[in-house]
């Protein structure tokens, strides 16, 4: 087939005027012309549909990750940074923990909420600790608003009438501990309200 | 397709960043060119592994060079200059690593054993389309020379003009017009070829092969290497 360099000039519209008159002109007769410029526009239309390929997802982590590794860490260095121990987030876990165990010992519980031993066995020393127990042995026990301080806790403790005289002479044992006035009637019928003021340092002893 | 003006290109502000290593600058080069120099790169090469690599270094010695860039040219200009480099010294490097022996183009146009192809070939109207289409152009572009493969690659792929074409492979508009048609030509007798039931681009069939199948036209078997590129 014929190898015509003014066929490539004709598919990009390479030709001037004259020269384009004139090829076209031999297209018409010469088959051979015709078909070479045929077959080399089909060539070039494959060409020129050729699908545009995309890089991988990866790619600029690739190059990051090339240029890092030749400047050993002096540029792009942020992933590296990444992977060394998280100190910030550590120290920002301990404090977020310091501080809630700071709040839930100072925020005193609703008034009225029975509360478990638990958090009040944490409020005060193992003495404290004891004289709930103690009370809870007997009832139900509910710490007052506003009845924590540093200094100590206020306890009630809704405790069968009859069982008060053993309640006292129990909580006699205990030097922090000190029933504040005389029980009250309770709602629930038998039952007497006890207030029993805990102090966190052990008072002086009792005879 | 002509490149596409760039606003980046024309920004001091952003030529400066990236010669102060700017990386948040450098990500947006990478980003904004990196599909363009890798379909350069695949077409070059003709293997994705081989071009993502290639692309990859390219960027490399872009952030390691761009003091190299006066401005002369717009920076898409350079960085497939660089692109088109890199992927020849690769295809020399991959030349020498495989050390084939290499068939001329008219070695390989030369008429097949009888039998070789059955004669239900489909025309190429039929057969050219989709990723056949793709394929067959992509092993046909690996029989070029390295000097037309990356004219007719930039001009009819990349759809740049001759000046953009002639300013990146660093040669006069008449070489690289002389490449264009040149190039084009041998694309032209591959396809002829096809016509004529003679994959160029294709090895002999294995002894024990089934010769004759009337199913589907042959497809194509061990790849011949222009330039040791794999495809």
């Amino acid at each position: 087939m014929k190898d015509d360099p003014r066929i490539s000039a004709w598919l990009d519209g390479d030709l001037d005027a004259e020269e384009l008159r004139r090829f076209e002109s031999e297209l018409e007769w010469d088959s051979e012309l015709d078909d070479a410029a045929e077959t080399m526009a089909a060539a070039v239309g494959h060409l020129r549909a050729m699908p545009s390929a995309q890089a991988p997802p990866d790619f600029l982590d690739a190059v990051q990750s090339r240029i890092r590794r030749r400047s050993r860490g002096r540029w792009f260095a942020i992933e590296a940074a990444k992977l060394r121990f998280p100190f910030e987030a550590a120290v920002s876990v301990v404090l977020i923990g310091l501080l809630a165990g700071v709040y839930l010992s100072a925020v005193p519980p609703a008034d009225g909420d029975p509360v478990p031993l638990e958090p009040i066995f944490s409020l005060g020393t193992a003495e404290t600790e004891t004289v709930a127990a103690v009370l809870g042995s007997y009832g139900e026990v509910v710490v007052s608003r506003g009845s924590v301080a540093p200094d100590g806790l206020t306890l009630r403790a809704t405790v069968p009438r009859d069982r008060v005289a053993g309640l006292r002479s129990e909580l006699a044992l205990y030097p922090q501990a000190h029933v504040l006035d005389e029980p009250l009637p309770a709602p629930a019928e038998g039952q007497v309200e006890i207030r029993v003021r805990v102090a966190r340092t052990p008072g002086p002893p009792r005879r | 397709m002509p490149m596409a003006p760039n606003p980046l290109e024309d920004d001091d502000r952003f030529l400066a960043a990236l010669r102060r290593r700017d990386e948040r600058a450098f990500n947006r080069l990478v980003l904004t060119h990196q599909d363009r120099v890798y379909n350069l790169c695949l077409r070059l090469l003709g293997s994705p592994e081989e071009a993502r690599d290639v692309a990859q270094e390219v960027f490399v010695t872009v952030f390691q060079k761009i003091e190299l860039f006066r401005g002369d040219s717009k920076l898409s200009t350079w960085l497939y200059r660089v692109a088109v480099n890199h992927a020849k010294n690769r295809i020399k490097y991959l030349a020498r690593r495989f050390d084939r022996s290499r068939d001329s183009f008219e070695d390989m146009l030369s008429p097949p054993s009888e039998g070789r192809l059955s004669a239900s070939v489909p025309r190429p109207d039929q057969a050219l389309e989709g990723r056949r289409a793709e394929a067959f152009v992509q092993r046909a572009l690996l029989l070029l020379d390295p000097d037309q493969r990356e004219a007719v690659v930039l001009r009819d792929i990349e759809g740049l003009s001759y000046e953009e074409v002639a300013e990146i492979v660093d040669a006069s508009l008449g070489t690289v017009k002389s490449r264009i048609h040149r190039g084009r030509a041998r694309l032209k007798d591959a396809l002829d070829a096809w016509i004529e039931g003679r994959d160029v681009t294709a090895r002999e069939p294995e002894p024990d092969a089934p010769a004759d199948r009337d199913d589907a036209p042959a497809p194509p078997r061990t790849l011949r290497f222009a330039e040791g590129g794999a495809l």
